[in-house]
């Protein structure tokens, strides 16, 4: 086990839902790891990044600060 | 509640002005909607920006009849911050919605009491820089509170509101008194209210109110004789807005309108009525709501505020449900559900059909993307169990939610250190910071690290550039660093980042290939050519003397051994023989 701290993480209902929000951010190349097919790592800035993007762009992801 | 000795008596004032705990609050819930819907930028002063101010000076025009706009939003704004009801993320002011909710569920007296707590802490807040009848020396161009030695800073201010609010509690409730009076009284039992008399220190020498000047007059105010002009002001102020605002006192207005009187209220008469009736507010079909504020708690107001945007606010109050509200309370821990429970039981219309559908509608997608902006992840490896190695208690205290199955997830900034939920052999990774180059790398592209040590940057490099063997060994090949670059990585930005990721330098034969695969060497040029042994170093020298040897492109490698082209092979044979030497052709070549 190791433990990963201050990371930003995306889950989304599914591996299409993910890839969408990930090119609305341009981010699918920033994406440091995807541990499911709905779940990637990023960085925190691009997690930021993605957030802004999906809010800027009328969705409303649940943001965990 | 015993009365001051110096006390002195005035006779009822002509008009009224009472304190309005519900009143209070419902600009409260204003001003979080405000807050809300357009997060105030906060400036280096901590005060928020002019635009947003502007704005929240456009909202309030009609709310506050009876305060000064601007004085009575930076009183708002300041209670908030200070009670915890707005806080500060990313430079931007935000509600503290959690909070907000927690404090509304409270009894109107626990939330008054908060409120006045919070208006003595607040530190954002400034009384004696709205005081309407002074005007001051700005030490630098748009400051507004480090303006000059007079203004007290934020602890100073505490000082002096709990002094002022201490010498109004000393007074008998119900009794009216001038304030002129009460401001006399105070500057005979504490003068040092704004400037300290500190014996022989540098305010007690001060002989003026430093960049302090009447509104309209180019000179700095005197101390002496004008105590009524600048500390009167000030108290003038704090009983007119936030002890008044607060519930402290009621103030008393002459017709002459000269001055004005006060009287502390009773201890209980200045809280909030939290009776409404059952059905405060209607539903219509286009989302608006509109809201019989008279009849609402304060607490019932900021459940319907929370899911609607505000059109207009007055006692008949238009607002309108939408989208990102209701989403950002299903972010928030809310339920279709409850929304839709509460909305049914408190319309006097019920809920629209489509209204209901729409907020389904909105709640499901509200939970398709979760984002962690600042997470603190757990993983396991190989067969572990989370739930055994991240200890029970741990794992509820820091709210951990499982994800991705081998993972659990929580936020960082909620979650408590990680070492406190796990045996030290476990590495934490702190992502804020560059991590340790941990890769090892082979002159033949073999790369591998311990597992426990492999770090998300590291895997995405090699994710990019080389191919998994096993859990700790990847292989960076020409296929695989030629399939990076196709896929648009630079060949630099390649070795770049594979170097970022190694402990050591990268091996030099590992560097060489990189390099060509790159192409970053130069060309080799391949050439036919045929070598001529010679037995005797004499015979050597005869060649290279010898007039015809000068047109062969040859070259001498050593005492006995020429190179030459392999396609002058029958130039060099004749010169050979033209020189005598005996020529035996080597049967492999």
């Amino acid at each position: 086990m190791k433990v990963h701290k201050h990371v930003g993480v995306i889950e989304a209902a599914d591996r299409q839902t993910l890839e969408e929000a990930l090119a609305i951010a341009a981010a699918q190349h920033e994406v440091l790891c995807f541990l499911a097919p709905n779940v990637a790592v990023l960085e925190r800035e691009t997690a930021r990044k993605v957030a802004g993007a999906l809010t800027g762009a009328g969705m409303h992801p649940k943001v965990v600060e | 509640m015993t009365r001051a000795s110096t006390t002195k008596r005035t006779r009822a004032p002509a008009r009224i002005l009472e304190g309005n705990a519900l009143r209070l609050e419902r600009d409260l819930i204003l001003l979080f909607a405000a807050v809300r819907d357009h997060p105030a930028k906060l400036l280096k002063s901590g005060a928020p920006s002019k635009t947003f101010f502007t704005r929240l000076r456009e909202m309030f025009k009609d709310v506050s009849a009876d305060a000064e706009i601007d004085g009575y939003i930076l009183f708002l704004l300041g209670i908030s911050r200070a009670a915890g009801l707005l806080h500060e993320r990313d430079e931007h002011l935000h509600p503290n919605t959690l909070a907000i909710d927690v404090f509304f569920a409270e009894a109107p007296s626990a939330r008054l009491d908060k409120l006045r707590q919070a208006w003595l802490d607040a530190g954002e807040f400034n009384e004696f820089v709205l005081v309407p009848s002074l005007e001051f020396a700005a030490k630098r161009d748009s400051a507004t509170l480090d303006i000059c030695d007079v203004v007290p800073g934020a602890a100073r201010m505490r000082d002096i509101r709990r002094s002022v609010l201490a010498h109004v509690e000393k007074l008998e409730a119900g009794r009216w008194m001038r304030s002129d009076d009460f401001s006399d009284e105070i500057s005979r039992a504490q003068p040092g209210l704004l400037i300290p008399n500190t014996g022989a220190g540098r305010f007690a020498a001060q002989k003026f109110y430093t960049g302090v000047r009447v509104k309209g007059d180019k000179h700095e105010l005197p101390r002496e004789g004008n105590w009524p002009l600048v500390e009167g002001a000030l108290i003038g102020m704090l009983l007119r807005s936030p002890l008044l605002l607060l519930g402290y006192v009621d103030i008393g207005v002459d017709d002459e309108g000269e001055g004005f009187a006060f009287r502390l209220r009773g201890a209980d008469t200045a809280l909030a009525d939290d009776t409404e009736s059952k059905q405060p507010f209607a539903l219509q079909a286009n989302f608006e709501v509109l809201a019989f504020v008279p009849e609402m708690t304060p607490a019932t107001l900021w459940a319907i505020t929370r899911y609607c945007s505000v059109v207009s606010f007055a006692d008949v109050a238009t607002l309108k449900i939408e989208e990102r509200h209701i989403a950002h309370a299903i972010n928030e821990g809310g339920s279709f559900t409850g929304i839709v429970a509460f909305l049914e039981s408190r319309s006097k219309t019920g809920l629209p059909q489509n209204v209901r559908y729409s907020i389904e509608n909105w709640a499901q997608k509200a939970e398709r993307v979760a984002i962690y902006l600042d997470a603190c992840l757990f993983e396991a490896e190989g067969n572990e169990d989370l739930s055994k190695l991240v200890r029970e208690p741990y794992r509820k205290r820091a709210a951990l939610a499982p994800l991705a199955e081998r993972h659990l997830v929580g936020s960082s900034n909620a979650t408590p250190d990680p070492r406190e939920g796990i045996a030290p052999r476990y590495p934490v990774l702190d992502y804020s910071r560059a991590l340790a180059p941990v890769l090892r790398a082979s002159d033949d592209g073999l790369l591998s690290c311990q597992s426990e040590q492999a770090n998300f940057r590291i895997v995405q490099v090699l994710a990019r550039i080389a191919k998994q063997e096993s859990l700790e060994r990847w292989r960076i090949t020409r296929e695989t660093f030629g399939e990076a670059v196709r896929k648009g990585l630079p060949p630099e930005r390649a070795i770049e980042l594979l170097r970022s990721i190694v402990a050591h330098e990268l091996p030099a034969a590992l560097l060489l290939k990189l390099q060509g695969w790159a192409g970053r060497l130069e060309p080799v040029i391949l050439r036919r050519t045929a070598l001529l042994e010679f037995q005797q170093a004499e015979a050597v020298e005869l060649l290279r003397a010898s007039a015809a040897s000068r047109n062969l492109p040859m070259r001498v490698l050593n005492a006995t051994t020429v190179e030459v082209e392999a396609d002058e092979l029958d130039k060099v044979r004749a010169v050979l023989a033209d020189l005598a030497i005996p020529v035996v052709e080597d049967s492999h070549s």
